[in-house]
């Protein structure tokens, strides 16, 4: 449904992006998850042909996207960063006027702006105007205006930037709901939980350059860590120490303040073991955990640093 | 239809820019009309005064100084001079003062009791006419400026009309120059059609005000400019028309606003603008036009905030201010030392045009500065029209 191929963009000096390629299948969700800088606004720009770029082959449903490709713009849905709305306009007048750059029909978009409005659980802000929302009602809006026309690639940028964590969830349970309806779904974000939670397959981008793309388990067999085995308020002399790290499928081990973090390679179920050794060696501890890898794992283990940073 | 509509409301409902665009104007003039006073109405009353003359037989009285044939004054001067002054300020009657013909006593008798408010004698004694007046005041001046007028030209146009009679039209000039500046002192040192000039140049702001409706409309036309308008670009409606549909909005609503203001000008301040209103409504539409596309190519422009409103505050007022808003003399000024300016100043085009129409008919400077206006109109707003229709940009 998405392809791009090559996509070189460079502001002045600095370039943004660097010779990427994505594919996105019809009927995913897929993510496209990256730091802040990393390229994923760009490319949707380019995606959209609202940016000029150096290089490269953008092509949608097939066809080759343009400024003037009308038909397939019909088809694409946008939700902007920054909430798109007009500020003079009620919630409703705003669903309905960008749902008539896409439906003259009037009665059609009669029932499509009603559909958007109960989607998105605006209904009873349906008379107000932008500034009388709260930040997530805000972000609602935004998205209503971006879907009320049920385009076929619904493509989604930060949605949930500054949205309270209620909203949040309403927004990631609409966005499946729009998948579970027929529509595909480009989603771009910052935050890997969200990604993880919703995409069917996610690309990594970093400095403009695709680093990894398959599914989120998929990304996880991609790097050595399986399991991270957590221990807070633990004294171990140099021997103990010596000895964890001599246990199966440990690669790393890290000792510092009375807490011990081990990362084991491509495996999980190491806790009940460590344990074991404890109990044995009659050391005590405060806290233990488990944790499998995540994303920011990926991430980190790929680029060399934080998701976050 | 569906477009137009909501970007109709969409402007109409922001009140910041209706208030310039409108309400401001409307504020502007109010302060105008009451410094200028009742502008509207014919508030000079002319002043009673009473004539002591000789009786017998008066020369005709020349027609009024604006109609006067210069070769109807050949031989006029050589009559009795008395007899000259008694049958000028016969002809004045009904235009600055009303004259009645007295005797010295009568005359007297009326000033004390106020029925006139001067004596204008044929001979003071002296050979010369004489005035007296009961107090000071304005009035009271004008008289005396038409009779130190008159003095003072009597003689040039005697001695001009016994030895340089091929010089009398020049002297017809200053006559009426003099007549004239007795009537500007008669309005408060204002003539009316000065005034009006400032109730030109504030109409000719009003229009340039639509800068900041189009300074809205640019940037949600914009897509590296608003979020809004980049949601606009990438839907399917043609760049085009939806850059179109934001001038004709843009323009419309200044437009309308501009009718309104006439309207207020003309029905609630009661000033007399002139009587040709859709001549004015045509060059509000030409203004309208030129202060629409300023606004929405500078709000297109990715440059700071700051900026937009420095360039969309600073540029208007300053052409006003040259197109004489401030102060008066400041286009005759420039017209007398850059004329070229004023004819590149679009709010002086306004103000001139809007003058030409309805005070000093002179229909070819009338078409000279409508052609102008047009000119600048035309290639703002394909200047607004080609900066916003871009389809792509550098970055958003």
């Amino acid at each position: 449904m998405v392809e791009i191929k090559d996509l070189v963009k460079r502001y002045g000096d600095t370039l943004a992006l660097d010779h990427l390629d994505l594919k996105v299948e019809e009927g995913e969700i897929f993510g496209l998850l990256g730091p802040n800088g990393s390229g994923k606004t760009t490319t949707i720009g380019c995606m959209l042909a609202l940016l000029k770029y150096d290089r490269g082959d953008i092509r949608l449903f097939g066809q080759e996207m343009s400024p003037t490709a009308y038909d397939l713009k019909r088809q694409i849905g946008v939700v902007f960063q920054d909430v798109a709305v007009f500020d003079r306009l009620s919630v409703q007048e705003n669903i309905d006027y960008f749902c008539g750059l896409y439906v003259p029909e009037k009665e059609k978009r009669r029932e499509l702006v009603e559909e958007a409005i109960e989607a998105t659980g605006l209904a009873e802000y349906r008379k107000k105007v932008p500034k009388k929302l709260s930040g997530g009602l805000l972000r609602r809006l935004n998205i209503a205006c971006g879907i009320a026309h049920k385009p076929k690639l619904i493509i989604l940028d930060e949605p949930t930037v500054a949205v309270d964590p209620q909203s949040r969830n309403r927004i990631l349970e609409d966005i499946r709901a729009l998948n579970k309806s027929g529509s595909t779904i480009i989603y771009t974000s910052h935050y890997m939980e969200e990604v993880e939670q919703i995409c069917t397959r996610i690309a990594i981008i970093d400095h403009g350059r695709q680093v990894a793309c398959g599914t989120s388990q998929e990304l996880k067999e991609m790097i050595r860590t399986g399991e991270t085995v957590t221990v807070e308020g633990v004294v171990l002399t140099k021997e103990q120490q010596q000895h964890i790290r001599s246990m199966p499928h440990v690669y790393e081990l890290s000792y510092e303040q009375e807490n011990l973090k081990i990362k084991y390679e491509n495996s999980t179920g190491h806790l009940l073991p460590l344990l074991h050794y404890l109990e044995q060696e009659e050391i005590s501890f405060a806290n233990v955990y488990s944790a499998l890898p995540t994303l920011n794992d990926v991430f980190l283990e790929i680029t060399g640093k934080e998701l976050r940073d | 239809m569906q477009t137009l509509k909501y970007r109709f409301l969409q402007t109409l409902r922001d009140h910041g820019n209706m208030f310039w665009g409108l309400l401001y104007p409307i504020i502007l003039a109010s302060f105008f009309y009451i410094a200028f006073g009742d502008l509207g109405k014919d508030t000079w009353t002319e002043i009673p005064v009473a004539l002591v003359a000789e009786e017998g037989e008066t020369p005709a009285a020349l027609p009024s100084v604006e109609e006067l044939d210069p070769t109807e004054m050949q031989g006029y001067w050589q009559q009795e001079p008395s007899a000259l002054f008694a049958s000028f300020i016969d002809a004045m009657d009904g235009e600055l003062i009303t004259v009645s013909r007295m005797t010295e006593e009568e005359a007297l008798d009326a000033l004390a009791a106020e029925g006139v408010e001067g004596i204008f004698f044929a001979d003071g004694g002296d050979g010369n006419p004489a005035l007296t007046v009961g107090k000071s005041g304005i009035r009271e001046t004008v008289l005396s400026m038409l009779l130190d007028a008159y003095i003072k030209n009597a003689a040039m146009y005697r001695e001009i009309d016994t030895e340089h009679p091929e010089r009398i039209e020049e002297a017809v000039g200053v006559m009426r120059e003099d007549v004239s500046h007795i009537r500007e002192v008669s309005l408060g040192g204002k003539t009316y059609e000065t005034v009006l000039e400032y109730f030109f140049a504030c109409i000719a702001m009003m229009c340039f005000f639509g800068c900041f409706t189009g300074q809205k409309l640019g940037e949600e036309s914009a897509a590296n400019v608003s979020a809004c308008a980049a949601r606009r670009s990438i839907s399917p409606e043609h760049k085009s028309r939806a850059v179109l549909a934001d001038l004709l909005v843009g323009i419309t609503v200044q437009f309308v606003s501009a009718i309104v203001f006439l309207l207020f000008l003309q029905y609630v301040l009661r000033i007399s603008l002139g009587g040709n209103f859709f001549g004015m409504a045509f060059i509000c539409l030409l203004g309208a036009m030129v202060g629409v596309s300023l606004g929405m190519v500078v709000g297109g422009a990715r440059i700071s905030a700051g900026a937009k409103t420095t360039i969309l505050v600073g540029l208007p007022l300053f052409l006003c201010f040259l197109a004489g808003l401030m102060f008066g003399e400041m286009k005759v000024i420039i017209e007398r030392n850059v004329p070229l300016f004023n004819r590149i100043n679009p709010a002086a085009l306004i103000s001139d045009a809007l003058y030409y129409l309805n005070i000093y008919n002179d229909p070819a400077a009338l078409r000279l500065r409508l052609i102008l206006l047009f000119a600048f109109a035309a290639v703002m707003t394909l200047l607004a029209f080609l900066s916003l229709r871009r389809t792509r940009y550098e970055s958003i």
